[in-house]
Protein backbone atom coordinates (compact mmCIF):
# COMPACT_ATOMS: atom_id res chain seq x y z
CA UNK A 1 0.00 0.00 0.00
CA UNK A 2 1.52 3.28 -1.08
CA UNK A 3 1.23 6.68 0.56
CA UNK A 4 -1.12 7.72 -2.19
CA UNK A 5 -3.41 4.86 -1.39
CA UNK A 6 -3.43 5.79 2.28
CA UNK A 7 -4.14 9.43 1.41
CA UNK A 8 -7.01 8.39 -0.77
CA UNK A 9 -8.39 6.11 1.94
CA UNK A 10 -8.19 8.92 4.49
CA UNK A 11 -9.91 11.27 2.10
CA UNK A 12 -12.75 8.79 1.60
CA UNK A 13 -13.02 8.26 5.33
CA UNK A 14 -13.26 12.00 5.81
CA UNK A 15 -16.00 12.23 3.25
CA UNK A 16 -17.83 9.39 4.97
CA UNK A 17 -17.53 11.17 8.28
CA UNK A 18 -18.89 14.33 6.70
CA UNK A 19 -21.89 12.41 5.45
CA UNK A 20 -22.54 11.03 8.93
CA UNK A 21 -22.29 14.45 10.51
CA UNK A 22 -24.57 15.92 7.86
CA UNK A 23 -27.05 13.17 8.56
CA UNK A 24 -26.85 13.95 12.24
CA UNK A 25 -27.68 17.58 11.52
CA UNK A 26 -30.56 16.59 9.30
CA UNK A 27 -32.09 14.36 11.95
CA UNK A 28 -34.13 17.16 13.66
CA UNK A 29 -35.73 18.07 10.35
CA UNK A 30 -36.57 14.47 9.59
CA UNK A 31 -37.95 14.16 13.08
CA UNK A 32 -40.24 17.11 12.44
CA UNK A 33 -41.41 15.61 9.18
CA UNK A 34 -42.28 12.37 10.96
CA UNK A 35 -44.17 14.24 13.68
CA UNK A 36 -45.99 16.19 10.98
CA UNK A 37 -46.97 13.02 9.17
CA UNK A 38 -48.20 11.46 12.40
CA UNK A 39 -50.35 14.51 13.05
CA UNK A 40 -51.66 14.83 9.55
CA UNK A 41 -52.52 11.17 9.19
CA UNK A 42 -55.88 11.33 11.06
CA UNK A 43 -56.64 14.57 9.24
CA UNK A 44 -56.07 12.90 5.89
CA UNK A 45 -58.21 10.04 7.03
CA UNK A 46 -60.96 12.53 7.86
CA UNK A 47 -60.60 14.17 4.45
CA UNK A 48 -60.84 10.74 2.90
CA UNK A 49 -64.05 9.97 4.81
CA UNK A 50 -65.48 13.36 3.91
CA UNK A 51 -64.63 12.82 0.24
CA UNK A 52 -66.25 9.43 0.35
CA UNK A 53 -69.39 10.85 1.95
CA UNK A 54 -69.65 13.70 -0.56
CA UNK A 55 -68.99 11.33 -3.42
CA UNK A 56 -71.67 8.98 -2.18
CA UNK A 57 -74.18 11.85 -2.14
CA UNK A 58 -73.45 12.96 -5.69
CA UNK A 59 -75.61 10.36 -7.45
CA UNK A 60 -78.53 11.60 -5.34
CA UNK A 61 -77.89 15.16 -6.54
CA UNK A 62 -77.78 13.87 -10.13
CA UNK A 63 -80.98 11.99 -9.62
CA UNK A 64 -82.65 15.09 -8.19
CA UNK A 65 -81.58 17.10 -11.21
CA UNK A 66 -83.12 14.44 -13.41
CA UNK A 67 -86.32 14.69 -11.38
CA UNK A 68 -86.35 18.46 -11.89
CA UNK A 69 -86.00 17.96 -15.63
CA UNK A 70 -88.80 15.39 -15.67
CA UNK A 71 -91.05 17.60 -13.57
CA UNK A 72 -90.53 20.63 -15.80
CA UNK A 73 -91.11 18.49 -18.86
CA UNK A 74 -94.38 17.22 -17.42
CA UNK A 75 -95.47 20.72 -16.46
CA UNK A 76 -94.51 21.99 -19.91
CA UNK A 77 -96.50 19.22 -21.55
CA UNK A 78 -99.53 20.15 -19.45
CA UNK A 79 -99.15 23.80 -20.41
CA UNK A 80 -98.81 22.84 -24.07
CA UNK A 81 -101.93 20.68 -23.80
CA UNK A 82 -103.84 23.59 -22.31
CA UNK A 83 -102.55 25.95 -24.97
CA UNK A 84 -103.74 23.49 -27.61
CA UNK A 85 -107.18 23.43 -26.01
CA UNK A 86 -107.34 27.22 -25.87
CA UNK A 87 -106.14 27.53 -29.48
CA UNK A 88 -108.72 24.99 -30.63
CA UNK A 89 -111.45 26.83 -28.73
CA UNK A 90 -110.35 30.11 -30.24
CA UNK A 91 -110.38 28.55 -33.69
CA UNK A 92 -113.90 27.20 -33.11
CA UNK A 93 -115.01 30.60 -31.80
CA UNK A 94 -113.44 32.35 -34.76
CA UNK A 95 -115.11 29.94 -37.16
CA UNK A 96 -118.55 30.37 -35.58
CA UNK A 97 -118.20 34.12 -35.61
CA UNK A 98 -116.89 34.29 -39.13
CA UNK A 99 -120.47 34.34 -40.49
CA UNK A 100 -121.65 37.03 -38.06
CA UNK A 101 -120.60 40.18 -39.99
CA UNK A 102 -122.14 38.81 -43.15
CA UNK A 103 -125.39 37.97 -41.33
CA UNK A 104 -125.48 41.48 -39.92
CA UNK A 105 -125.05 43.00 -43.36
CA UNK A 106 -127.83 40.75 -44.71
CA UNK A 107 -130.07 41.90 -41.88
CA UNK A 108 -129.37 45.54 -42.72
CA UNK A 109 -130.10 44.92 -46.40
CA UNK A 110 -133.37 43.21 -45.54
CA UNK A 111 -134.37 46.15 -43.38
CA UNK A 112 -133.77 48.50 -46.31
CA UNK A 113 -135.97 46.27 -48.46
CA UNK A 114 -138.71 46.38 -45.84
CA UNK A 115 -138.40 50.16 -45.54
CA UNK A 116 -139.06 50.87 -49.22
CA UNK A 117 -142.67 49.59 -49.51
CA UNK A 118 -143.79 51.39 -46.35
CA UNK A 119 -146.13 54.38 -46.95
CA UNK A 120 -144.50 57.81 -47.01
CA UNK A 121 -146.51 58.90 -43.97
CA UNK A 122 -144.80 56.15 -41.93
CA UNK A 123 -141.35 57.19 -42.97
CA UNK A 124 -141.50 60.43 -41.01
CA UNK A 125 -142.78 58.69 -37.90
CA UNK A 126 -140.25 55.85 -38.09
CA UNK A 127 -137.22 57.92 -39.13
CA UNK A 128 -135.83 58.34 -35.64
CA UNK A 129 -136.31 54.61 -34.93
CA UNK A 130 -134.57 53.80 -38.19
CA UNK A 131 -131.59 55.99 -37.27
CA UNK A 132 -131.41 54.32 -33.87
CA UNK A 133 -131.39 50.86 -35.44
CA UNK A 134 -128.65 51.93 -37.85
CA UNK A 135 -126.58 53.02 -34.87
CA UNK A 136 -127.17 49.64 -33.21
CA UNK A 137 -126.02 47.86 -36.36
CA UNK A 138 -122.87 49.99 -36.46
CA UNK A 139 -122.19 49.23 -32.81
CA UNK A 140 -122.66 45.52 -33.43
CA UNK A 141 -120.33 45.72 -36.42
CA UNK A 142 -117.65 47.40 -34.28
CA UNK A 143 -118.08 44.77 -31.54
CA UNK A 144 -117.67 41.99 -34.07
CA UNK A 145 -114.50 43.56 -35.44
CA UNK A 146 -113.00 44.09 -31.99
CA UNK A 147 -113.81 40.51 -31.03
CA UNK A 148 -112.11 39.31 -34.16
CA UNK A 149 -109.03 41.31 -33.20
CA UNK A 150 -109.27 40.00 -29.65
CA UNK A 151 -109.29 36.41 -30.87
CA UNK A 152 -106.28 37.10 -33.09
CA UNK A 153 -104.47 38.75 -30.20
CA UNK A 154 -105.25 35.81 -27.90
CA UNK A 155 -104.00 33.36 -30.51
CA UNK A 156 -100.81 35.37 -30.90
CA UNK A 157 -100.24 35.45 -27.13
CA UNK A 158 -100.90 31.74 -26.81
CA UNK A 159 -98.33 31.11 -29.49
CA UNK A 160 -95.85 33.38 -27.72
CA UNK A 161 -96.37 31.40 -24.51
CA UNK A 162 -95.77 28.21 -26.45
CA UNK A 163 -92.55 29.55 -27.91
CA UNK A 164 -91.41 30.73 -24.49
CA UNK A 165 -91.67 27.11 -23.38
CA UNK A 166 -88.51 26.44 -25.37
CA UNK A 167 -86.95 27.43 -22.08
CA UNK A 168 -87.77 23.91 -20.84
CA UNK A 169 -85.58 22.28 -23.49
CA UNK A 170 -82.79 24.77 -22.89
CA UNK A 171 -82.81 24.43 -19.09
CA UNK A 172 -83.00 20.65 -19.45
CA UNK A 173 -79.77 20.80 -21.44
CA UNK A 174 -78.19 23.11 -18.88
CA UNK A 175 -79.17 20.72 -16.08
CA UNK A 176 -77.83 17.80 -18.10
CA UNK A 177 -74.52 19.64 -18.45
CA UNK A 178 -74.38 20.28 -14.68
CA UNK A 179 -75.23 16.66 -14.11
CA UNK A 180 -72.47 15.57 -16.42
CA UNK A 181 -70.05 17.77 -14.53
CA UNK A 182 -71.15 16.30 -11.19
CA UNK A 183 -70.77 12.82 -12.64
CA UNK A 184 -67.24 13.62 -13.88
CA UNK A 185 -66.22 15.03 -10.50
CA UNK A 186 -67.79 12.04 -8.74
CA UNK A 187 -65.93 9.58 -10.96
CA UNK A 188 -62.64 11.37 -10.34
CA UNK A 189 -63.26 11.54 -6.62
CA UNK A 190 -64.12 7.85 -6.55
CA UNK A 191 -60.80 7.11 -8.25
CA UNK A 192 -58.98 9.29 -5.76
CA UNK A 193 -60.70 7.64 -2.82
CA UNK A 194 -59.89 4.21 -4.20
CA UNK A 195 -56.25 5.25 -4.43
CA UNK A 196 -56.41 6.40 -0.83
CA UNK A 197 -57.41 2.89 0.10
CA UNK A 198 -61.01 3.28 1.14
CA UNK A 199 -62.93 0.01 1.24
CA UNK A 200 -66.45 1.35 1.38
CA UNK A 201 -66.92 2.72 -2.11
CA UNK A 202 -67.59 -0.35 -4.18
CA UNK A 203 -71.07 0.91 -5.04
CA UNK A 204 -69.68 4.07 -6.59
CA UNK A 205 -68.99 2.31 -9.84
CA UNK A 206 -72.66 1.48 -10.17
CA UNK A 207 -73.90 4.99 -10.89
CA UNK A 208 -76.24 5.23 -13.82
CA UNK A 209 -75.75 7.61 -16.71
CA UNK A 210 -78.75 9.89 -16.30
CA UNK A 211 -78.04 12.09 -19.29
CA UNK A 212 -76.35 10.42 -22.21
CA UNK A 213 -73.34 12.29 -23.51
CA UNK A 214 -73.93 14.12 -26.77
CA UNK A 215 -77.63 14.61 -26.07
CA UNK A 216 -77.17 18.04 -24.58
CA UNK A 217 -75.35 21.25 -25.30
CA UNK A 218 -73.27 22.42 -22.31
CA UNK A 219 -73.38 25.98 -23.68
CA UNK A 220 -77.17 26.10 -24.12
CA UNK A 221 -78.70 29.36 -22.97
CA UNK A 222 -82.03 31.12 -23.13
CA UNK A 223 -81.15 34.25 -25.01
CA UNK A 224 -84.09 36.06 -26.54
CA UNK A 225 -82.48 39.24 -27.78
CA UNK A 226 -81.68 37.66 -31.12
CA UNK A 227 -77.99 38.61 -30.96
CA UNK A 228 -76.83 35.01 -31.31
CA UNK A 229 -79.09 34.49 -34.33
CA UNK A 230 -77.62 37.60 -35.93
CA UNK A 231 -74.09 36.26 -35.39
CA UNK A 232 -75.10 32.90 -36.84
CA UNK A 233 -76.76 34.60 -39.82
CA UNK A 234 -73.60 36.58 -40.49
CA UNK A 235 -71.54 33.41 -40.31
CA UNK A 236 -73.91 31.43 -42.54
CA UNK A 237 -73.95 34.30 -45.00
CA UNK A 238 -70.15 34.45 -45.09
CA UNK A 239 -69.85 30.69 -45.53
CA UNK A 240 -72.45 30.59 -48.29
CA UNK A 241 -70.90 33.49 -50.16
CA UNK A 242 -67.25 32.58 -49.55
CA UNK A 243 -66.55 35.91 -47.91
CA UNK A 244 -64.30 36.38 -44.84
CA UNK A 245 -65.82 35.04 -41.62
CA UNK A 246 -66.99 37.65 -39.11
CA UNK A 247 -64.69 38.08 -36.14
CA UNK A 248 -65.41 36.44 -32.78
CA UNK A 249 -66.98 38.64 -30.17
CA UNK A 250 -65.08 36.79 -27.47
CA UNK A 251 -67.59 35.38 -25.06
CA UNK A 252 -66.56 33.73 -21.83
CA UNK A 253 -66.60 30.04 -22.57
CA UNK A 254 -67.43 27.49 -19.92
CA UNK A 255 -64.74 24.89 -19.33
CA UNK A 256 -64.85 21.96 -21.71
CA UNK A 257 -64.96 18.38 -20.47
CA UNK A 258 -61.34 17.93 -21.54
CA UNK A 259 -60.33 20.91 -19.44
CA UNK A 260 -62.19 19.50 -16.45
CA UNK A 261 -60.59 16.10 -16.96
CA UNK A 262 -57.18 17.71 -17.22
CA UNK A 263 -57.73 19.37 -13.86
CA UNK A 264 -58.20 16.01 -12.26
CA UNK A 265 -55.48 14.18 -14.15
CA UNK A 266 -52.15 14.07 -12.37
CA UNK A 267 -49.05 13.11 -14.32
CA UNK A 268 -48.05 10.01 -12.42
CA UNK A 269 -50.68 8.61 -10.09
CA UNK A 270 -49.48 7.60 -6.68
CA UNK A 271 -49.45 3.85 -6.22
CA UNK A 272 -51.50 2.18 -3.51
CA UNK A 273 -48.30 0.92 -1.89
CA UNK A 274 -46.97 4.44 -1.64
CA UNK A 275 -50.17 5.64 -0.03
CA UNK A 276 -50.23 2.66 2.33
CA UNK A 277 -46.65 3.33 3.31
CA UNK A 278 -47.53 6.93 4.10
CA UNK A 279 -50.41 5.96 6.33
CA UNK A 280 -49.16 2.72 7.84
CA UNK A 281 -45.55 3.48 8.50
CA UNK A 282 -44.69 -0.21 8.50
CA UNK A 283 -46.45 -3.17 10.04
CA UNK A 284 -45.76 -2.18 13.63
CA UNK A 285 -46.04 1.52 14.20
CA UNK A 286 -43.08 2.95 16.12
CA UNK A 287 -43.80 4.30 19.58
CA UNK A 288 -42.88 7.86 20.44
CA UNK A 289 -40.03 6.53 22.59
CA UNK A 290 -38.70 4.52 19.68
CA UNK A 291 -38.80 7.55 17.43
CA UNK A 292 -37.12 9.66 20.07
CA UNK A 293 -34.45 7.02 20.54
CA UNK A 294 -33.79 6.97 16.84
CA UNK A 295 -33.18 10.66 16.76
CA UNK A 296 -31.34 11.15 20.00
CA UNK A 297 -27.81 10.84 18.69
CA UNK A 298 -24.75 12.44 20.19
CA UNK A 299 -24.07 16.12 20.11
CA UNK A 300 -24.72 17.52 16.65
CA UNK A 301 -21.60 18.63 14.82
CA UNK A 302 -20.92 22.33 14.46
CA UNK A 303 -20.73 24.00 11.03
CA UNK A 304 -16.97 24.36 11.48
CA UNK A 305 -16.64 20.64 11.98
CA UNK A 306 -18.60 19.90 8.85
CA UNK A 307 -16.62 22.43 6.84
CA UNK A 308 -13.43 20.95 8.11
CA UNK A 309 -14.54 17.50 6.99
CA UNK A 310 -15.04 18.68 3.45
CA UNK A 311 -11.69 20.48 3.36
CA UNK A 312 -9.21 17.85 4.49
CA UNK A 313 -6.26 19.69 2.93
CA UNK A 314 -7.05 22.74 4.96
CA UNK A 315 -7.15 20.49 8.02
CA UNK A 316 -3.79 18.97 7.18
CA UNK A 317 -2.12 22.32 6.74
CA UNK A 318 -3.70 23.55 9.99
CA UNK A 319 -2.39 20.59 11.88
CA UNK B 1 -93.05 23.72 -53.22
CA UNK B 2 -96.10 24.98 -51.38
CA UNK B 3 -97.90 24.95 -48.09
CA UNK B 4 -98.95 21.38 -48.91
CA UNK B 5 -95.37 20.23 -48.49
CA UNK B 6 -94.49 17.78 -45.72
CA UNK B 7 -92.01 18.68 -43.03
CA UNK B 8 -90.00 16.23 -40.94
CA UNK B 9 -89.31 17.65 -37.48
CA UNK B 10 -86.48 15.84 -35.70
CA UNK B 11 -85.86 16.53 -32.02
CA UNK B 12 -85.42 14.28 -28.98
CA UNK B 13 -87.40 16.72 -26.85
CA UNK B 14 -91.17 16.15 -27.25
CA UNK B 15 -91.68 19.71 -26.05
CA UNK B 16 -89.52 21.11 -28.82
CA UNK B 17 -91.18 18.92 -31.43
CA UNK B 18 -94.58 20.25 -30.41
CA UNK B 19 -93.32 23.83 -30.42
CA UNK B 20 -91.76 23.53 -33.87
CA UNK B 21 -94.84 21.75 -35.26
CA UNK B 22 -97.09 24.41 -33.84
CA UNK B 23 -94.91 27.19 -35.22
CA UNK B 24 -95.06 25.50 -38.63
CA UNK B 25 -98.84 25.28 -38.41
CA UNK B 26 -99.04 28.95 -37.53
CA UNK B 27 -97.10 29.89 -40.63
CA UNK B 28 -99.26 27.68 -42.76
CA UNK B 29 -97.56 24.29 -42.98
CA UNK B 30 -99.86 21.65 -41.57
CA UNK B 31 -98.30 18.43 -42.89
CA UNK B 32 -95.73 17.49 -40.32
CA UNK B 33 -94.05 14.18 -39.48
CA UNK B 34 -92.08 13.84 -36.23
CA UNK B 35 -88.94 11.88 -35.37
CA UNK B 36 -87.16 11.61 -32.02
CA UNK B 37 -83.59 11.23 -33.32
CA UNK B 38 -81.51 10.88 -36.46
CA UNK B 39 -82.04 7.14 -36.81
CA UNK B 40 -85.81 7.54 -36.44
CA UNK B 41 -85.69 10.37 -38.98
CA UNK B 42 -83.97 8.17 -41.56
CA UNK B 43 -86.71 5.57 -41.11
CA UNK B 44 -89.39 8.22 -41.59
CA UNK B 45 -87.60 9.48 -44.68
CA UNK B 46 -87.61 5.98 -46.13
CA UNK B 47 -91.30 5.55 -45.33
CA UNK B 48 -92.84 8.68 -46.73
CA UNK B 49 -92.41 11.60 -49.02
CA UNK B 50 -90.75 14.32 -46.99
CA UNK B 51 -90.11 17.70 -48.59
CA UNK B 52 -88.23 19.52 -45.84
CA UNK B 53 -86.22 18.48 -42.79
CA UNK B 54 -85.95 20.55 -39.61
CA UNK B 55 -83.51 18.95 -37.21
CA UNK B 56 -82.02 19.49 -33.78
CA UNK B 57 -78.31 18.79 -33.25
CA UNK B 58 -77.93 17.08 -29.85
CA UNK B 59 -79.84 13.82 -29.91
CA UNK B 60 -79.22 10.22 -28.88
CA UNK B 61 -78.47 7.42 -31.38
CA UNK B 62 -77.77 9.73 -34.30
CA UNK B 63 -77.33 13.46 -33.90
CA UNK B 64 -78.42 16.17 -36.30
CA UNK B 65 -75.01 16.55 -37.88
CA UNK B 66 -74.76 12.83 -38.57
CA UNK B 67 -78.31 12.86 -39.89
CA UNK B 68 -77.44 15.71 -42.26
CA UNK B 69 -74.41 13.79 -43.56
CA UNK B 70 -76.51 10.63 -43.94
CA UNK B 71 -79.17 12.52 -45.88
CA UNK B 72 -76.63 14.25 -48.11
CA UNK B 73 -74.99 10.96 -48.99
CA UNK B 74 -78.33 9.32 -49.80
CA UNK B 75 -79.19 8.79 -53.44
CA UNK B 76 -82.92 9.46 -53.17
CA UNK B 77 -83.22 12.31 -50.70
CA UNK B 78 -79.73 13.76 -50.86
CA UNK B 79 -81.00 17.15 -52.00
CA UNK B 80 -83.68 17.69 -49.37
CA UNK B 81 -83.67 21.11 -47.75
CA UNK B 82 -82.32 20.85 -44.19
CA UNK B 83 -82.73 23.48 -41.51
CA UNK B 84 -80.78 23.01 -38.28
CA UNK B 85 -82.59 24.32 -35.18
CA UNK B 86 -80.34 23.96 -32.16
CA UNK B 87 -79.09 25.55 -28.96
CA UNK B 88 -75.54 25.31 -30.31
CA UNK B 89 -74.46 28.73 -31.44
CA UNK B 90 -70.68 28.52 -31.37
CA UNK B 91 -68.78 29.51 -34.48
CA UNK B 92 -67.29 26.04 -34.93
CA UNK B 93 -70.76 24.47 -34.66
CA UNK B 94 -72.14 26.64 -37.42
CA UNK B 95 -69.10 25.94 -39.59
CA UNK B 96 -69.42 22.18 -38.99
CA UNK B 97 -73.11 22.27 -39.84
CA UNK B 98 -72.53 24.27 -43.00
CA UNK B 99 -69.73 21.94 -44.00
CA UNK B 100 -72.17 19.06 -43.54
CA UNK B 101 -74.35 21.04 -45.97
CA UNK B 102 -77.33 22.15 -43.95
CA UNK B 103 -79.20 24.84 -45.85
CA UNK B 104 -79.58 27.19 -42.94
CA UNK B 105 -79.20 27.43 -39.20
CA UNK B 106 -81.42 28.68 -36.37
CA UNK B 107 -80.36 29.10 -32.74
CA UNK B 108 -82.90 28.24 -30.06
CA UNK B 109 -84.93 29.91 -28.73
CA UNK B 110 -86.34 30.81 -32.13
CA UNK B 111 -89.24 33.01 -33.12
CA UNK B 112 -91.84 32.11 -35.77
CA UNK B 113 -90.63 35.08 -37.79
CA UNK B 114 -87.12 33.65 -38.00
CA UNK B 115 -88.49 30.20 -38.80
CA UNK B 116 -90.65 31.59 -41.58
CA UNK B 117 -87.77 33.70 -42.92
CA UNK B 118 -85.35 30.76 -43.05
CA UNK B 119 -87.86 28.40 -44.62
CA UNK B 120 -88.73 30.96 -47.28
CA UNK B 121 -85.06 31.66 -47.92
CA UNK B 122 -84.29 27.98 -48.35
CA UNK B 123 -87.27 27.40 -50.61
CA UNK B 124 -86.37 30.43 -52.71
CA UNK B 125 -82.84 29.22 -53.32
CA UNK B 126 -83.67 25.50 -53.56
Amino acid sequence: MTTNHIQELLSKLNELRAVFILGQRAIPFIEEVVYFLREISPLLSEVNDSLAESTRKMPRASSQLKSVTQATEMATTEILDLIDVVLNDLDAFKKSWAAAPEALQALQAQEEQLWQPLPESWHEQLQSLREERKQHYATLQAILESQQQLVESLRDRMNRIMLALQVQDITAQQLAAVNHLIESVRRRMAQLIRRLGSEVLDDLELSQQLFAEGTFDPHARYDRDGARQKQVDALVDALQNNTPLPEDRGSAEPASQEEIDALFDSGTPTSQDEIDALFDGGNTPASQDEIDALFSGGTPASQDEIDALFNPKQNDSDS
Amino acid sequence: MSEAMTFLVVDDSPTMRRIVCNALREIGYTNVVEASDGADALEKLEQGSIDFVITDWNMPNMNGLELTKAIRSHARFGNLPILMVTTRGMKEDVIAAMQARVNNYIVKPFTPEVLREKINLILKTA
